[in-house]
């Protein structure tokens, strides 16, 4: 009974995904790739989730997979580099949210408090769709999922089932405002091996040179204040200090600290073993280079020639995985084993100093995961339950490295450790079962626990104070939820979910130059949890698709950064003594708190038009720790403060035509309103404007043109009213009104045989 | 067979006293023996000897006095000074005590060191020195507050392309100090007089320290007001009255009357703030017009008297060591002769000739020490 309804609320695929599947029904020419014959595993739909599917990037063209996580309700993307992009979701972000390919773990041990820029080290044109779930995942992902999980999708070859099928794709890629040329060559093919088995490949390779960006420069939203016009970060190329005031500067427009290259290749090859059994090998390669850190470069109040640079920012993805339906009582089972690199070699100019530092980190993590739905459980005409169960496991290992040069005598220092200690490891996973308990037409219930481990291991370095971390936690975590099909189409879903993260290396064992300060490490931290509450709604018809949900997240032991000017620094750690902000990581002594609102609403008029809106309000608090902070309007002051960063109250519009003879026009909007909420470590932070950072609404235009299945262009006029933004704990200001053009085309070349589906 | 183990033993004896010279750390050494003595050790002098008698002196009627008690006293107001110890603005030591403290550190490598400085300590100095946030960064953008502001509404031009070189002056820090600075240690890094090139940092950081009390006064009123605490962090890195160090060391140690009014004069800033809070300050410009004031005055004194001493050192030691105290005073007596020229034209006239080109004749030294003591006579 539950199947039929399911179907509508309970379906295998997100409501946005649904909605737009509606559209591509009504549209031509869209991009068709079948479904692979083994059904992927997909972020739970009980819970809330979205998804963005490849042909929203198509139309979106965003620039990085975080900017294409802009238009997803509940998710905030915040930059602290051009060429770095960290998603907030649900207020929470870095090491406290979860990133998966394919459903292989990206994060590792190396994550760190606050934003980061892996995310960014995903290729978008590898990506067929990104799934987003909002609320702790740990039962299934593991640890870090306590604001939310990540899960982009990666393309999959087109299948043919008889003959040989190979089509080459061109993509081209240009943009005025930061002037990024680049492109994408891609080959797809399919056809059936000599043995009988069908093999598909899909893999390419990409690059992009990205120059500096431009954008009119947002200021302080009380210019009048000692804050002056302009925030401290970033710096203009053609400032004037000598000028008396904002309004005598020539067109601030170009931001330095922006730029950077890319070089991306991948492929995928599976392995059709039979009609349910697939085998999968994939590699997936990024490689950035020369991506200066915004804030960084120059620093707030530093000299104008220093600069943080992320020399080289490379992963690299190797996986082979096994996948197998309906057999010996299981309906889907998939293994998968899988090596990554994360590799990163920092620059830091310090011209004051006549010096320039090294930092080399590498995290190399050998993961394997099982995950295995079984058959349904019949228990009566009534009633059914399904059981998921499976394991995975990671293994880190670092190597890290420090050095610096005197650029005057060429001397080189070698530092007794890099920004973490090399040689260290880190071992974490866990196991769980998840069951779904369907009762007649209306009610489902589910439940899942998870018995976890995390270790860590690493030596000391007695020459810079650093303790041996020899720590150990067995957490277990669990999550249940009940959904109700009250009066179809409109469903009420009920969640609480239990998820963890234990303190990784970063957080025992780095040192770094933050955004706030000089930060340490603290070995004696305790891993964090977040008790998540989510009540939501849901109506899925033809013409509307919305769901709102109110959730509140309560984060026990949270790890939270803080100013600690008295903090005994570790010895020989100078940067650390002479910084202006030591800051440390410390368990919050009570709860901290998040609690909001976030929804979405899609109306598909006649006409192939819709209108999709998403809305999101956070409100967070935790106990006040750390120094006060004297003098900012801005600081929230008392025993709760807010936490760092909390986006402000933010949402999108977009309105999208499509006609059948291929055209597609639409327009977007982006609006956030003033964050001022500031926590005490947000006062510290260049990235933030001294007294919050203002609304905005900015508006892009969009045009997409199918001649026919070969040729696609695509065109966003960004920023139409050439606003200034900034999302709130941004270095970089948004881009100002420019174009971003995308050229696909492909031609497919196929055997004599008879085909099916997988056309251009 | 006499003279061959002769030879092995002078081998070994040149072997550790070389040693000496190249990697050790000197503060683990207990008695060195230098390769190079660097002619400081020990160094004792009458041209260098002074007390300080300050009979002659009383403070101005507007100085802040908290050391007599009597709160509300000479047109201040009841502050939070008056109990005669400095209360930090914020909540904890501002990182300028740790450029102090790196600054003692550099000292133990360079300048204390009885042995002239090897290669190694040079760089391990520099390492003190250049660290991110370290006394590099803040000497980079130093500003000398006596002179005119870099026109335009950005308080920190001196940061910024070309504007040091456009307004050396002012920008102080990166204009005059950084070249002596970086200079030093690539000739101390390449043992090129490496006792001279110690006193040269050594002069060129205490120049930066001094600027750093008015210049922290300043930023105190409209940019962070913990930045009274950095001055106090910077003058003795937050240590009780009693109890100097960094650039109070240097003053008390001469003057100590000298170093109780660079003190109090802190304590007149944060008694301004204490009593103007807001950010800007607004309603106290007369009292920071007034601690800046009474600061500087006795800060320039115990400046003034750093010089006296090194002044009078120059006729004690010969070789490299008196380079040493002629390129120390050349260094800080370039940061006096602005002040002196706006107190005794004649009288800076003479201090300036002899600290551009300082002699080993005693006459000049007294003349010097004497213009010295007329010119800065009062803290």
């Amino acid at each position: 009974m539950i199947s039929g309804v399911g179907a509508c609320v309970f379906g295998a695929i997100s409501f946005v995904l649904a909605a737009d599947d509606s559209a591509t029904a009504a549209g031509a020419y869209e991009t068709v790739v079948t479904a692979p014959t083994v059904s992927v595993e997909e972020l739970d739909d009980e819970r809330a989730t979205s998804t963005v599917s490849r042909k929203e990037l198509e139309r979106r063209l965003p620039r990085s997979t975080p900017d294409a996580l802009r238009y997803e309700p509940g998710v905030f993307i915040q930059q602290s580099g051009h060429g770095q992009g960290s998603a907030f979701i649900r207020g929470l972000t870095g090491q406290q949210t979860l990133i998966l390919f394919d459903g292989i773990r990206v994060n590792n041990s190396t994550f760190r408090q606050g934003p980061n820029q892996y995310l960014f080290t995903l290729d978008p044109y590898t990506v067929r769709s990104i799934e987003v779930q909002r609320g702790g995942g740990s039962t299934r992902w593991g640890s870090d999922a306590l604001g939310g999980v990540i899960d982009a999708r990666p393309i999959e070859p087109t299948w043919i089932e008889t003959g040989a099928r190979i089509e080459p794709r061109l993509f081209a890629r240009g943009t005025t405002a930061d002037s990024e040329r680049g492109g994408r060559v891609q080959a797809d093919a399919s056809g059936k091996t000599p043995w009988g088995k069908t093999v598909g490949f899909v893999g390419g390779l990409g690059g992009r040179r990205v120059g500096l960006l431009h954008g009119p420069p947002v200021l302080n939203p009380n210019p009048n204040t000692d804050a002056g016009a302009l925030p401290w970060v970033p710096a203009y190329e053609g400032y004037n200090p000598l000028l008396e005031s904002y309004s005598e500067q020539p067109k601030l427009r170009t931001q330095l600290g922006t730029g950077f290259d890319e070089l991306t290749a991948d492929g995928r090859l599976v392995l059709r073993l039979s009609a349910n059994e697939e085998l999968t090998f994939a590699g997936y390669l990024y490689r950035e280079y020369d991506a200066p850190r915004t804030d960084q470069c120059p620093p707030p109040t530093g000299r104008y020639d220093e600069c943080l640079t992320y020399e080289e920012q490379f992963r690299h993805l190797t996986y082979g995985a096994w996948e197998r339906r309906n057999f010996a009582g299981i309906a889907r089972a998939r293994l998968t084993v899988s090596w990554q690199q994360q590799h990163e070699k920092r620059r830091l100019d310090l011209t004051s100093g006549n010096l320039v530092g090294y930092g080399l980190d590498d995290v190399n993590t050998l993961g394997i995961a099982a995950h295995a739905n079984l058959q349904p459980w019949e228990l009566s005409a009534e009633a059914s339950l399904q059981l998921s169960v499976g394991a995975d496991s990671y293994l880190d290992w670092l190597g890290s490295t420090a050095t610096q040069t005197y650029t005057d005598t060429g001397d080189v220092r070698r530092a007794s450790r890099g920004q973490y200690l090399d040689g260290s490891r880190y071992l974490y996973g866990g196991a769980y079962v998840d069951l779904v308990a369907d009762l007649g037409s209306i009610w489902r219930g589910t439940f899942g626990v998870r018995p976890a481990w995390s270790l860590a291991e690493a030596s000391g370095d007695p020459e810079s104070g650093t303790q041996a971390i020899h720590r150990r936690w067995f957490p277990v975590v669990g999550h249940a939820g009940i959904a109700a099909q009250v009066n179809p189409p409109l469903a009420v879903l009920f969640n609480y979910d239990n998820s963890f993260r234990a303190p990784n290396l970063d957080d025992l064992t780095s040192r770094q130059q933050t955004g706030p300060g000089f930060q340490f490490e603290n070995p004696n931290l305790r891993p964090e949890r977040a008790h998540t509450f989510e009540l939501g709604g849901r109506w899925r018809s033809r013409w509307l698709v919305a769901d709102l949900w109110l959730f509140e997240t309560l984060l026990q032991d949270n790890i939270v950064k803080v100013v600690d000017n008295d903090a005994v620094c570790p010895v020989e750690t100078q940067q650390c003594s002479s910084a202006t902000s030591k800051i440390t990581l410390v368990n919050a002594p009570s709860t901290s708190e998040i609690r909001g609102v976030e929804g979405a609403v899609k109306l598909i008029f006649p006409g192939r038009v819709s209108l999709r809106a998403t809305l999101a309000y956070a409100r967070s608090e935790g106990p006040r720790v750390g120094d006060a902070v004297v003098g900012g309007e801005a600081a929230t002051l008392g025993s709760r403060v807010p936490l760092s960063r909390t986006p402000p109250v933010n949402g999108t519009a977009e309105l999208q035509w499509t006609h059948k003879s291929g055209i597609s026009v639409g327009s977007a909007l982006q609006w956030a309103r003033t964050q001022k909420r500031l926590a005490a470590v947000d006062n510290a932070d260049g990235r933030i404007p001294k007294y919050g950072t203002p609304g905005f609404a900015v508006v892009h235009l969009r045009g997409s043109y199918r001649l026919g299945p070969e040729l696609m262009i695509a065109v966003v006029l960004e920023n139409l009213f050439d606003s200034p933004y900034r999302f709130h704990g941004s270095s970089v200001n948004g881009a100002g009104r420019g174009l971003i053009v995308q050229l696909q085309a492909a031609h497919a070349f196929v055997s004599r045989d008879e085909t099916q589906g997988g056309e251009f | 067979m006499k003279q061959e183990f002769a030879h092995w033993l002078a081998a070994v004896a040149i072997f550790f006293v070389a040693a000496c010279g190249s990697d050790d750390d000197p503060m683990t050494v207990e008695t060195p023996t230098c390769q190079y003595d660097s002619g400081l050790n020990g160094l004792e002098c009458a041209g260098a000897t002074y007390t300080e008698v300050l009979t002659a002196c009383t403070p101005e009627a507007t100085d802040y006095q908290p050391r007599n008690g009597v709160a509300g006293a000479n047109g201040w107001p009841t502050c939070i000074s008056d109990d005669n110890v400095y209360h930090l603005v914020g909540d904890s030591m501002p990182s300028a005590a740790a450029r102090s403290i790196a600054f003692e550190s550099m000292g133990q490598k360079l300048w204390k060191n009885p042995c002239a400085p090897s290669k190694e300590e040079f760089l391990s100095a520099r390492d003190d020195y250049s660290v991110a946030e370290g006394l590099a960064s803040r000497v980079a953008r130093r500003q000398d507050i006596s002179y005119p502001e870099v026109p335009g509404a950005d308080k920190f031009a001196c940061s910024s392309e070309g504007i040091p070189e456009a307004y050396p002056d002012r920008c102080a820090g990166p204009a005059k100090l950084k070249p002596i600075i970086d200079d030093a240690f690539v000739k101390g890094i390449g043992q090129q007089q490496p006792v001279v090139q110690a006193a040269r940092i050594e002069a060129a950081l205490l120049w930066f320290f001094y600027l750093s009390l008015p210049s922290e006064v300043w930023t105190c009123g409209f940019s962070n007001i913990r930045d009274c605490d950095s001055a106090v962090g910077y003058y003795t890195q937050l240590s009780a009255r009693g109890a100097p160090t960094g650039l109070a060391r240097y003053v008390a140690a001469l003057g100590p009357e000298t170093h109780n009014r660079i003190y109090d004069g802190l304590l007149a800033v944060r008694c301004w703030r204490d009593v103007d809070s807001e950010m800007p300050a607004t309603a106290g410009a007369s009292y920071y017009d007034l601690a800046q004031a009474q600061l500087d005055r006795a800060a320039l004194r115990g400046i003034a008297l750093i010089v006296r001493e090194r002044i009078g050192k120059i006729g004690c030691v010969t070789g490299e060591a008196q380079q040493a105290q002629i390129e120390f005073t050349k260094v800080l007596g370039g940061l006096l002769n602005h002040a002196a020229s706006s107190v005794d034209a004649t009288m800076a006239e003479t201090l300036k000739a002899y600290t551009d080109a300082p002699s080993t004749d005693a006459a000049a030294i007294t003349n010097a020490q004497e213009a010295l003591d007329q010119l800065f006579d009062c803290p």
